[in-house]
């Protein structure tokens, strides 16, 4: 197990490196001098703007460039952000929290109400309950989360005044009202999440249901809770990790939507915020910081995986 | 479910003709309910400039929030438009930017995964230029994307296109790396056939399906993939009629108009649900064990 994991983090450091490339050149290639979005007004001095882009490094080769930046990126100096004066690292770690936990929120409500869905819709005999299964799964997978976080917003927050809009405390501050805040977003971003985990629940459990196993369960005469749990889900759970994992990862996108929509101060939104305010060195870090998160969470994944499934050995 | 039911007891258990593909697609109703849906939004679409009440872009100033009546089914919003009228004319929008980064993607997926499977030489290569791709979370490199290239339909249709080419060179490759083994692929060799012959002959037809299968399923994703661009402001421009940027523009007026957002998410929605109806009853046609399953 060990040893595997040291494989994978060494396997991690080229593609980083590639990454670190394309993160560069990809912010590199967007329209626009950046010593003029730095100076504003005063670049219409050349002299001002020639000594600007010299400061910059603007005058060097490009991969030159992209040296200078990684030995920054590498010891810690991620650069200053251009709207609002702060140096990106500050920035960074103060809204990384907010994101990480939507995610984590989001993730641990997807799968509590998941896994319990579609095992109910797996061992009903209810047609009915069958039909509004299908029928729920399929219409959670075909709405866009921006939209269902406008409408939780209006029915919950606007309408029933159940839940406030635009105030998040931070965990450790208070931490109840923080997780009260936080659960339309989480509920949000779960959504989609709740539909794909609970569809490929009960699709792995009809699966195993046929299995011999399961069939000696019934006929020693183990109560029906027991087999469901001990015979049917276990066995019926490597599918489902794996969809959680690939699901881990599509969360960091939807952060981004539901952030926006809900206002979280958050990277995500610290992100579109840097789009609109042509912000690029702190856009640069946000995407940076993006990618590195993604490629550790699938790492983190893939060595849960083969902790909880010992029939797979990476050899 | 009861669909399902019936399909299997189509199967004939002898003496009949087998049923076609596209006739258990047909009998299967989910199949059924996606293709009349699909077809509808289709044609909505299409016939836009007949069939819609209004102008999209045509304001009238002393029907500004106007809730739905006879005169505008759906309402209107900030600007007094008919918000039906735009609905029809951004189903246009959606289903073009979704069907043509689908189409990119196939096209370029498909045909680096085949060369990927076919020769030996160039797998390890583009594959793992695939999985530093998959490195990037989807929606933030589609951002940077049209970021770099300014928002618009066709930087939308680049970015998604882009962000699902690694998903169509993955499906693509692996039919071709297990057809490549077949002693009909080794004959043709044997008997003169080039990589071109062969790849034209053998194994496209192989890999079509699944890709086919695929496009389906990134068809519903890349219409909430293109909503959710318009959405943040980087994909169609206003006054264009795009559907998540209706909903983003009628968001800041939800108390006094919320028709105007209401009505352009179900129909972001309806598209969706036809694409995953469809997705949904290819898979459970074509994979024998799941229509047992299902029934």
């Amino acid at each position: 197990m060990w040893a595997y994991i040291i494989k994978r983090l060494i396997f991690l450091i080229p593609i980083l490196f590639v990454v670190s490339i394309l993160v560069f050149l990809l912010i590199h290639m967007i329209p626009g001098d950046p010593a003029v979005t730095m100076l504003g007004t005063e670049a219409a001095n050349p002299e001002t703007l020639e000594a600007m882009r010299k400061k910059m490094g603007l005058d060097q080769p490009v991969y030159v460039q992209y040296g200078i930046w990684l030995q920054n990126v590498l010891t810690g100096n991620f650069g200053k952000s251009i709207s609002s004066g702060k140096t990106v690292m500050d920035l960074l770690s103060e809204r990384y929290p907010f994101t990480v936990e939507l995610a984590l929120y989001a993730l641990i409500l997807s799968v509590v109400i998941a896994i319990p869905l579609g095992t109910l819709a797996a061992i009903t005999r209810s047609k009915w309950v069958g039909f509004i299964f299908q029928f729920f799964t399929l219409i959670g997978l075909s709405l866009p989360t921006f939209w269902s976080g406008i409408m939780f917003i209006l029915v919950f927050s606007v309408y029933l005044r159940w839940f406030p809009i635009v105030n998040f405390p931070s965990l450790a501050d208070a931490p109840l009202e923080n997780l009260k805040a936080f659960f339309l977003p989480a509920i949000t971003l779960a959504l989609p999440n709740i539909a794909a985990i609970a569809r490929v629940v009960r699709a792995s459990l009809l699966d195993v249901r046929q299995r011999d196993y399961v069939k000696t369960a019934r006929a020693k005469g183990l109560a029906e809770g027991i087999v469901v749990y001990k015979h049917m889900l276990k066995n019926a759970m490597i599918p489902i990790i794996t969809l959680i994992g690939i699901i881990a990862g599509y969360l960091m996108g939807g952060v981004i939507i539901v952030e926006h929509v809900f206002a979280i101060p958050g990277l995500g939104r610290l992100g579109v915020e840097s789009i609109t305010g042509r912000d690029y060195p702190l856009l640069q870090m946000i995407v940076l910081f993006g990618v590195v998160s993604f490629v550790f969470v699938n790492l983190i994944v893939d060595v849960l995986y083969i902790f909880l499934n010992p029939k797979i050995r990476y050899d | 479910m009861t669909s399902q039911q019936k399909v299997v007891t189509t199967i004939p258990s002898g003496g009949r003709e087998k049923p076609k593909l596209y006739q258990l697609f047909f009998r299967n109703k989910k199949g059924l309910i996606g293709f009349i849906l699909l077809v509808t939004i289709v044609f909505l679409a299409v016939f836009a400039p007949w069939i819609a009440p209004y102008v999209p872009t045509e304001m009238h100033a002393r029907d500004r929030f106007s809730a739905p009546t006879w005169d505008y089914w759906l309402g209107t919003d900030f600007y007094g438009r008919d918000i039906l009228s735009r609905i029809f004319y951004a189903f246009r929008i959606s289903l073009y930017i979704a069907f043509a980064a689908v189409i990119f993607a196939v096209i370029v997926g498909s045909t680096l995964g085949i060369m990927a499977g076919y020769f030996r030489r160039l797998d390890a290569w583009i594959m793992r230029s695939m999985d530093v791709m998959f490195a990037f979370p989807v929606l933030l490199l589609a951002i940077t994307i049209v970021v770099i290239l300014g928002a618009g339909s066709l930087s939308a249709i680049l970015a998604i296109g882009i962000v699902y080419t690694p998903i169509f060179a993955r499906v693509a490759r692996g039919p071709t790396l297990a057809v490549k083994e077949e002693n009909f692929v080794e004959a043709a060799q044997a008997m003169g056939a080039g990589s071109s012959r062969v790849i034209l002959r053998h194994i496209l037809p192989n890999v079509a399906v699944p890709i086919f299968v695929q496009s389906t399923v990134e068809l519903a994703t890349a219409i909430l993939f293109e909503s959710a661009l318009s959405f943040l402001g980087l994909g169609s421009k206003p006054p264009d009629a795009s559907l998540g940027l209706m909903i983003s523009q009628g968001k800041d007026f939800l108390e006094i108009s919320p028709w105007a957002t209401v009505f352009p998410g179900v129909a972001i929605a309806l598209i969706v649900l036809s694409f995953n109806l469809l997705g949904d009853a290819m898979q459970e046609v074509l994979d024998p064990r799941l229509r047992q399953k299902e029934g």
